[in-house]
């Protein structure tokens, strides 16, 4: 006890003296070399000084953001962190992030390659320390080409030799529908987003069918349908695959797939070609990864300087080029012999200085969809380039519309005021009916068991649900919400936006909605009693295999099947066309039609679906005599009578909640629409709770107009489960 | 209405599962055949062969002088009351009742005809918009058979129909079913364990033991002149006592000796046998006061009303039953001596080999 007791004053000590340097924390979502040069130079840091000290926190990419988001506002969070330069301006306006000082500012002028400065900039003020950046290059096996195509007229010439499509063969490799990978052609025909120039503020719309872009995108068609240099429906992994298998020569890429590519591939890098046509380069995006400084009371202002000041000079610079493999943004580093010795880090780097930096206006964020939808469109041939891009800025501009003009909540609240009122006058009766009380003092052990399980249940459903519609009556900012009222569903419900016909509209998403849960649970109910039916025979053998094997697409995680099923439906490598061709058919481009893709999602939903109705329909027919049907059979009843006059109405009870639950699972199944076809062809085959989550997280955060949509989803299945329960106890 | 006839018929499901092993058998056309043996003897697997719902290994079944081997139950023309009535749960009466006749396409207006007929037949009209679940047994009974009678078929299969009712039920029932059958005058094929049933019910009666016929015939064939001694055991209550007895020579005649057993008995010719099964029902015992042929202790008397049942043990392992009339079986109590003789006329002889009844006159 008393060793004890020293020990905790011993800490106490030791955290006394050690109060005497200031702890400053660092976020940041570095991984491997990257995160290991970053730690160096940390640690170097805390060695070199007393009064700071640097602490590192690896948080999630993907989760990065909203932490960010949810935690400095609340005055916890990191005093600083690195992340790309692109949401720099969502956050200096809600409040989220610290400019730079004047001081700090003329550092970074002298200290950083200029693009990476003027990519953190917004409103005139800068907003981060260049550390990084990355843009696309040009990779090429040195093995199959010795050198790369400077013209593009050269490059195709050159993807020419290579392609051999019957072989798998290609001359060039990149997302080509993509809009990152693709914006390089975009800005080298002249094109772009209007959101780089000077002028450019929150308010500037971004500009997508402009001559240019319909070139580019036109041009990328060529390559891929003209030229067929360069694979269709390529995704991040296809392209490097195919250039490990020295399939393909030539890729466009970004650094981080240098760590993609085998170690005995040999390969080089190079600035992307010039476009023939126009005489202008290929200009990639360029993301600058910086330090920000996050903007809450705690956050050491001076503590976050000197760290600056020390990890963007040459020393810790060099440190991250050579060992953390990163384009460093400071200038000094590429004058060190090692460095400038390194072929990568030096193209890079030039590529770098021709590079347009990512727009951090709020414009781009809403770019994405729009130009992607018509860019498939074009690459697969459904449309002409021009057309597709003026439909994909109709597209833009709703999505950038103005969120609807705030309300007075007064009226609403004193309506909820009248109904939470009756609410718990209703529930108070209903207590008194059934002397509620009475029987918790009598009884009160069935009550207390009940109640880990029903806090629960308020703190996991109900308390979201609640919070859930409230916020389906605001729209969300920038961090702001507002109160309007009924306009999120007045503008859902009236199709104000789209006309009924468009796949974006509420109308035609919940006839998608509809269809597909009709289909699935069709598909789930019959394939299910089916292999049930099946199951129950008295000949079949090994019925104990087959169970477990029938039973198995049901025990995989659903994502993981989703994604083998994504990978079988590829246009060029997948199994299934695979198979087509080796019958002697055509292959299908799966994800180009409305009517292929919903039926590649209704095909993996079902390979999903079928064991549970098959389970439950085991378990209800083991519950019905052999003896009904033998009796049906000598009263003169075949098969199919059989089957539908005794087994079927006898398996209704237990069918029909299974029926119910799967269809509102399958109504829900965001999971398959989001992995496998993704919303293609042009968002057709999205299913409500799929776009709900496009308009919260891929359409400027319209917080409050998903949310109506999740509550309206849930008005539909509450009446849907109503009445097929009425219409089941009704026979 | 017709006959049915199996011929050589086998039924295996694996080499160390054959049920029925080679069934020869003739039913005539509006016979009542009863069926019985113990469980697990084939005889439901033969009803069910009968009826399309097990397939045959090998030989005929035959129902008129067609060949159903390969036809489905629906093409047979029979019908089949399930020991468990097998109702369809989700249907009333009439539905149940019409399901057959609806499969067939049959008028609406005929069925409604059909169902009505046999439901006052069977006295219950008023249950027809009943569920299965909402009658008793013996009314679920009734309908399972107005079921079988709407169809009209050329054979009725009865599968322990009556086995799930209460004993006072079951007799009412018995009595139905034989004033239906000469109402109806069909060919029936019914399966019990019940030889109380099959005794009183049959034309014929068809033993079934291990997936061989054992015996055909009468009620009184089979308790008079039992072929072996399965059926001699099997037939008759209490069950006759089968005594295992060694032939002793006297001067002109024959001793048969078991323990505390000692019967003088004169062999027909060709009758002499060294060892015998003797077959005594537990009827066929006098009691006796001097030169008894059976002596023995009692171990216990079970009283059934007018007659009772005395247990007597002859040795370590003999023993018999010995049936009395109450008044004289009371004189009795556990542990004292009793003396019995035997009549003659009424005993049975089985070979002790080959357990076949010993055709030849014994005396």
């Amino acid at each position: 006890m008393k060793k004890l007791i020293l020990f905790f004053i011993s800490c106490l000590f030791f955290f006394s003296l050690a109060a005497n340097t200031s702890t400053i924390t660092l976020w940041h979502s570095y991984r491997g070399l990257e995160e290991a040069a970053l730690q160096e130079i940390a640690e170097n840091f805390n060695n070199s000084q007393t009064d700071y000290k640097v602490e590192l926190l690896s948080v999630p990419y993907d989760a990065f953001a909203n932490k960010l988001t949810s935690a400095i506002p609340r005055g916890n969070g990191p005093d600083m962190f690195i992340f790309a330069h692109e949401r720099i301006g969502d956050w200096a306006r809600s409040g989220i992030i610290d400019p730079l000082d004047p001081e700090s500012v003329k550092l970074m002028k002298d200290r950083v390659v200029n693009t990476t400065l003027n990519a953190v900039q917004y409103k005139n003020k800068y907003w981060g320390f260049p550390l990084s950046f990355k843009s696309l290059v040009l990779f090429y096996r040195t093995d199959m080409l010795p050198s790369p195509p400077a013209m593009t007229k050269d490059l195709i010439v050159t993807a020419k030799r290579y392609t051999d499509k019957s072989r798998g063969r290609y001359g060039l490799a990149f997302q080509a529908t993509d809009v990152y990978f693709s914006a390089p052609f975009l800005f080298g025909f002249k094109g772009g987003f209007c959101l780089n120039t000077p002028t450019a503020n929150d308010t500037t719309p971004a500009c997508i069918d402009n001559p240019g872009n319909i070139k580019a995108v036109q041009y990328i068609s060529d390559l891929v349908n003209k030229y067929k240099i360069v694979p269709e429906e390529a995704t991040s992994a296809l392209v490097t695959q195919l250039f490990n298998e020295g399939k393909v020569p030539m890729v466009i890429n970004g650094p981080w797939f240098m760590g993609e590519i085998s170690k005995n591939v040999p390969y080089n890098i190079a600035l992307l070609p010039t476009v023939s046509e126009t005489g202008e380069v290929l200009k990639p995006f360029l993301t600058v990864e910086s330090l920000i400084i996050a903007n809450h009371e705690k956050t050491n202002i001076k503590g976050v300087k000197a760290f600056a000041n020390y990890i963007t000079d040459a020393q810790a610079g060099k440190i991250r080029a050579l060992k953390g493999r990163q384009a460093v943004a400071t200038k000094e580093v590429y004058k060190d012999e090692e460095v400038s010795a390194d072929k990568f880090l030096n193209v890079f780097r030039q590529q770098a200085e021709i590079s347009v930096p990512m727009s951090n206006l709020p414009g781009m964020r809403m770019v994405w969809e729009p130009m992607a939808t018509a860019m498939r469109k074009v690459i697969r041939g459904a449309d002409t380039s021009d057309h597709a891009l003026s439909a994909a800025m109709n597209q833009y501009k709703i999505f950038s519309q103005t969120p609807p003009e705030g309300q007075d909540p007064l009226i609403y609240i004193l309506i909820m005021i009248v109904a939470a009122l009756a609410g718990i006058i209703y529930i108070v009766r209903q207590i008194r009916k059934y002397s509620v009380f009475k029987s918790m003092k009598t009884m009160p052990a069935p009550y207390l068991y009940v109640l880990p399980a029903m806090f629960a249940m308020i703190l996991l459903v109900f308390i979201p649900f609640a919070v859930g519609t409230c916020v389906a009556f605001t729209a969300h900012r920038a961090g702001n919400y507002s109160f309007v009222g009924f306009s999120n569903f007045i503008s859902i419900l009236f199709a104000q936006d789209f006309p009924v016909t468009n796949p974006l509209s509420f109308y035609f998403t919940l006839a998608v909605t509809v269809l597909w849960t009709a289909v699935n649970v069709f598909l789930h109910v019959t394939i299910g009693l089916f292999f049930a039916l099946l199951l129950r025979e008295p000949w079949l053998k090994l019925k104990g295999i087959y169970r477990v094997l029938l039973i198995i697409p049901w025990a995989v995680p659903n994502y993981i099947t989703a994604l083998i099923w994504k990978g079988m439906f590829n246009r060029q490598f997948g199994a299934i066309n695979g198979l087509l061709i080796w019958l002697g058919l055509e292959p299908v481009s799966w994800f180009s039609s409305f009517w292929t893709s919903f039926a590649a999602n209704v095909t993996t939903n079902t390979w999903l679906g079928f064991p549970f109705m098959m389970i439950t329909a085991l378990g209800a027919l083991q519950a019905i005599p052999r003896e009904l049907e033998d009796a049906a059979a000598v009263d003169g009843a075949n098969m199919f009578q059989r089957f539908w006059n005794i087994t079927l109405p006898l398996l209704k009870p237990a069918l029909l909640p299974a029926v119910i639950l799967g269809s509102v699972w399958t109504f829900n199944m965001f999971n398959i629409i989001y992995l496998v076809s993704g919303g293609e062809p042009d968002g057709g085959t999205e299913i409500l709770i799929s776009e709900a989550y496009k308009w919260a997280f891929q359409r400027q955060e319209r917080y409050g107009y998903a949310a109506a949509y999740a509550t309206l989803i849930f008005i539909v299945l509450l009446v849907y489960s109503k009445t097929t329960e009425k219409l089941g106890k009704g026979k | 209405m017709a006959g049915v006839k199996f011929e050589n018929l086998i039924k295996q499901y694996n080499e160390n599962a054959v049920i029925l092993k080679g069934i020869n058998l003739d039913i005539k056309n509006g016979e009542f055949m009863v069926l019985v043996g113990p469980s697990g003897c084939g005889k439901s697997t033969l009803l069910r062969t009968l009826a399309g719902l097990e397939t045959v290994t090998s030989g005929k079944v035959m129902i008129g002088d067609k060949v159903v081997n390969n036809l489905p139950p629906k093409d047979r023309n029979i019908a089949m009351v399930f020991q468990s009535y097998a109702l369809y749960p989700h249907m009333t009466v009439e539905e149940n009742m019409a399901f057959g006749l609806k499969v067939r396409k049959m008028p609406e207006s005929e069925i409604r005809e059909k169902v009505n007929a046999a439901a006052e037949m069977l006295d219950i009209k008023h249950l027809l918009k009943r569920l299965p679940k909402e009658m008793s047994g013996g009314q679920r009974q009734r309908v399972a058979m107005g079921r079988a009678i709407v169809r009209n078929p050329e054979v009725f299969l009865f599968d322990e129909p009556l086995s799930n009712l209460d004993a006072s039920l079951r007799t009412q029932m018995r009595v139905e079913l034989k004033k239906l059958h000469e109402k109806l005058g069909t060919t029936i094929m019914y399966v019990t364990h019940d030889q109380v049933e099959a005794m009183t019910l049959a034309d014929r009666i068809v033993i079934l033991n291990k997936g061989i016929i054992q015996q055909v015939g009468t009620p009184a064939e089979l308790f008079d002149t039992p072929t072996n001694i399965f059926v001699a055991g099997f037939i008759g209550s209490p069950s006759m006592n089968l005594i295992r007895m060694k032939t002793i020579k006297r001067d002109n005649y024959h001793t048969l000796v078991s323990e505390g057993i000692n019967i003088g008995v004169i062999f027909g010719e060709g009758a002499y046998h060294e060892e015998l099964i003797a077959g005594i029902r537990p009827q066929d015992f006098m009691l006796t006061d001097d030169n008894p042929e059976i002596s023995g202790s009692v171990e216990i008397v079970e009283t059934l009303g007018r007659r009772s049942l005395v247990h007597v043990r002859l040795s370590e392992t003999g023993k018999i039953t010995v049936e009395l009339d109450s008044a004289v079986a009371r004189n009795f109590k556990t542990g004292s001596q009793i003396q019995l003789n035997v009549k003659h006329e009424k005993m049975h002889f089985f070979d002790a080999k080959t357990e076949m009844r010993i055709k030849e006159e014994i005396k």
